[in-house]
């Protein structure tokens, strides 16, 4: 399929994928709006699903515009440019999180203490309550269940589109989002939800 | 028991109404997923707690080398590649006369042409050989079975005729010509057995009759 963009329109008022015909041509300047657009978000992706640590999170951010340069002349327009950023961003996250358990298979016999990646709470201060206990509460979620709740709720992303982003069947999403509902419920229920708001 | 509601049903409703807003059929919907008490804690974790993480989104500072940093990044690894690309097509890029893959042409065409006549004559000498059936100057001896009625040519030839008929084959302008039954029928205890092509081959047989 052979996408073209709108001449007429102002680089800035370009949809996602007009700008990425454009980038697929190397103009710079479509770069710098699509990471205006996309960087915050995925950083703050990234910083949930690695338990606040920002500089990985930052790290990631830049992995993932990377990528986006580097595989932008094979960006299939028949799908959604958001869903196809952040399958990216979730497929950079799986990829840690895969050596992340073959390094802690390794050293499971040995005596140091285990790689993590330290979750840093200082983030957590600087938000409210309410927002501070379901912070606190996601990262106790297993990171498939969590990335799937994150998509869903934090980022506004259908049911649809998350299958499509972690690949794997919508009942499946379904399941682990009513999953992860009920667990933060119960967790919260627990930090005494009266005290809430 | 696992609920037949559809999950997307059940969310819609935690987004929209509290637990004392919701009707009958809508409370039959959530009863399969949580009951009262779970229904309002997760409600309050969708119109509370989330919306509070979802400000933050917008706060946080964006990564220090920004899109110049990538864009930087994306360059240096595209001429990298280039460079690596280059130095493997490096001979082929190089300058050199015109005479040069002329003489490597005329080479190759010359070594052909050298090379062509042999294969080609020696090529004829095999499918010469295929395609004709070459006169055994040997003396052959085959069997016939006298049991069964062997198909064969009987050829009246006066020139034959005219010969002495003796037991040992017969040598008439350079054919062996097999002599009479009889004289067959001396070798054919060596041989056992026929198939099709022996008594094609034996219709073939040219024998004199006395």
């Amino acid at each position: 399929m052979v996408f073209k963009p709108e001449k007429s329109k102002n680089i800035i008022m370009r949809s996602d994928e007009d700008l990425m015909v454009l980038i697929a041509a190397h103009n710079r300047e479509a770069f710098n709006i699509l990471y205006k657009r996309y960087a915050g978000r995925l950083l703050h992706f990234f910083k949930h699903l690695y338990q606040f640590n920002e500089e990985i999170a930052a790290d990631r951010t830049q992995d993932v515009f990377l990528k986006l340069l580097e595989h932008a002349s094979r960006f299939d327009f028949s799908r959604s440019f958001s869903t196809w950023l952040y399958a990216m961003a979730f497929n950079l996250y799986k990829n840690d999180m895969r050596k992340k358990e073959t390094e802690q298979k390794f050293l499971a016999g040995q005596t140091q203490p285990m790689v993590s990646y330290f979750p840093q709470t200082d983030y957590l201060h600087d938000t409210h309550m309410a927002g501070k206990i379901v912070a606190e509460a996601l990262n106790q979620l297993e990171p498939d269940v969590r990335s799937i709740f994150i998509l869903r709720h934090l980022h506004e992303h259908s049911i649809p589109e998350i299958s499509v982003i972690v690949s794997c069947p919508e009942g499946t999403v379904k399941s682990r989002l009513f999953y992860a509902m009920k667990k933060l419920s119960k967790q919260l229920e627990h930090l005494n939800i009266s005290d809430w708001i | 028991m696992k609920p037949t509601a559809d999950y997307s049903d059940f969310e819609k409703l935690l987004q929209r109404k509290s637990f004392d807003e919701l009707n009958d059929d809508e409370r039959k919907v959530v009863q399969e997923f949580a009951d009262e008490e779970e229904y309002k804690s997760m409600r309050r974790l969708i119109t509370d707690g989330i919306p509070e993480i979802q400000s933050n989104m917008g706060t946080d500072s964006l990564p220090l080398g920004g899109s110049d940093e990538v864009w930087e990044k994306f360059i240096i690894q595209q001429q990298s590649s280039k460079k690596k690309t280059t130095k493997i097509l490096g001979i082929f890029t190089q300058k050199v006369p015109a005479w040069v893959p002329a003489g490597i042409a005329a080479m190759f065409i010359l070594a052909w042409f050298i090379i062509q006549p042999t294969n080609s004559s020696s090529s004829l000498a095999k499918n010469q050989n295929d395609a004709h059936i070459k006169q055994s100057s040997n003396n052959k001896t085959d069997t016939i079975i006298i049991e069964k009625n062997i198909p064969c040519v009987h050829r009246q030839d006066d020139q034959i005729a005219s010969l002495p008929i003796t037991q040992q084959h017969q040598k008439y302008s350079n054919s062996t010509y097999i002599p009479s039954v009889e004289s067959v029928q001396q070798i054919s205890t060596d041989k056992t057995g026929t198939n099709a092509s022996e008594m094609g081959s034996l219709a073939q047989i040219m024998f004199v009759v006395n």
